[in-house]
């Protein structure tokens, strides 16, 4: 899979981890770039254009996901793949570290649309349940209620009932 | 400090997201670079992410390999090939 992006011209670099986002002031200013560990030795790479983040989604962990409702705890983990795919919110929270504001997480409103997905059963986490899972609608004053999805929220509240 | 490495745009994450972000990028001209952490089990590093090695393409493949055994054996027959499939697997794939 690397190849064709190399031959395409992508520079790829494994074993690169990043560890912070740089920016021209801690919370405002261009971003200028990134530093990695790359087997314990740090790096600066530097953006002149852009850094798009592409790490995954959010909710794989707890704490992020409790800022967009505070009842998300372990028990509402839903996503596909978890644990060994877990989705950490590094590149989230490694934006916003920055100054960063969040908005149209699609793990918080694509993946489960504008409800949110409960397991039945203690455990059973792994988000392949559609047909055991109780909905939960999004608490009021949630951001993600507030901003992302009032009209589809109201549609899929009629059609699921609320718990 | 200055920079180790300079690029256009750098690209965090080499997976469904990040790897087709960066070709574009460069496709449009800019030079791209994309980091990816991923370690496999036995230590050794690939491109892709969670998503890519562990998550949900690995056990989707899996489940259309054993979709396309499950025909091979049940219905092959309506189309005239006769005899009894095996049950050997790819176990490289998984």
């Amino acid at each position: 899979m690397a190849r064709p992006a190399e031959w395409a011209g992508v520079r790829i670099l494994l074993e690169h981890r990043m560890t912070a986002i740089h920016r021209q002031e801690s919370h405002s200013g261009r971003v200028l770039g990134i530093a990695v560990d790359n087997n314990g030795k740090r790096l600066d790479i530097r953006a002149r254009r852009a850094v798009i983040i592409g790490t995954g989604g959010s909710t794989g962990n707890v704490n992020f996901q409790r800022m967009f409702d505070p009842r998300l705890m372990e028990e509402y983990c839903g996503v596909a793949g978890m644990p060994w795919s877990n989705q950490d919110a590094s590149g989230e929270l490694a934006a916003m570290a920055v100054g960063a504001s969040l908005g149209g997480l699609y793990n918080q409103t694509g993946e489960f649309g504008s409800v949110l997905a409960k397991p039945q059963f203690i455990g059973c986490q792994y988000g392949y349940m559609p047909f055991s899972m109780q909905m939960l609608s999004w608490m009021p004053g949630s951001p993600v209620a507030r901003y992302s999805i009032r009209p589809v929220q109201r549609d899929c509240e009629s059609q699921t009932g609320k718990i | 400090m200055p920079p180790d490495q300079h690029f256009d745009v750098i690209v965090i994450g080499g997976g469904p997201a990040g790897y087709p972000a960066a070709i574009h990028a460069w496709q449009n001209g800019l030079s791209v670079a994309c980091i990816d952490e991923w370690k496999n089990a036995d230590g050794s590093h690939s491109f892709g992410g969670t998503f890519l090695n562990a998550g949900c393409i690995p056990s989707k493949a899996l489940l259309e390999s054993t979709e396309l055994v499950r025909r091979a054996q049940q219905e092959f027959g309506r189309h005239g090939p006769s005899g009894r499939m095996g049950r050997r697997t790819n176990s490289a794939r998984a």
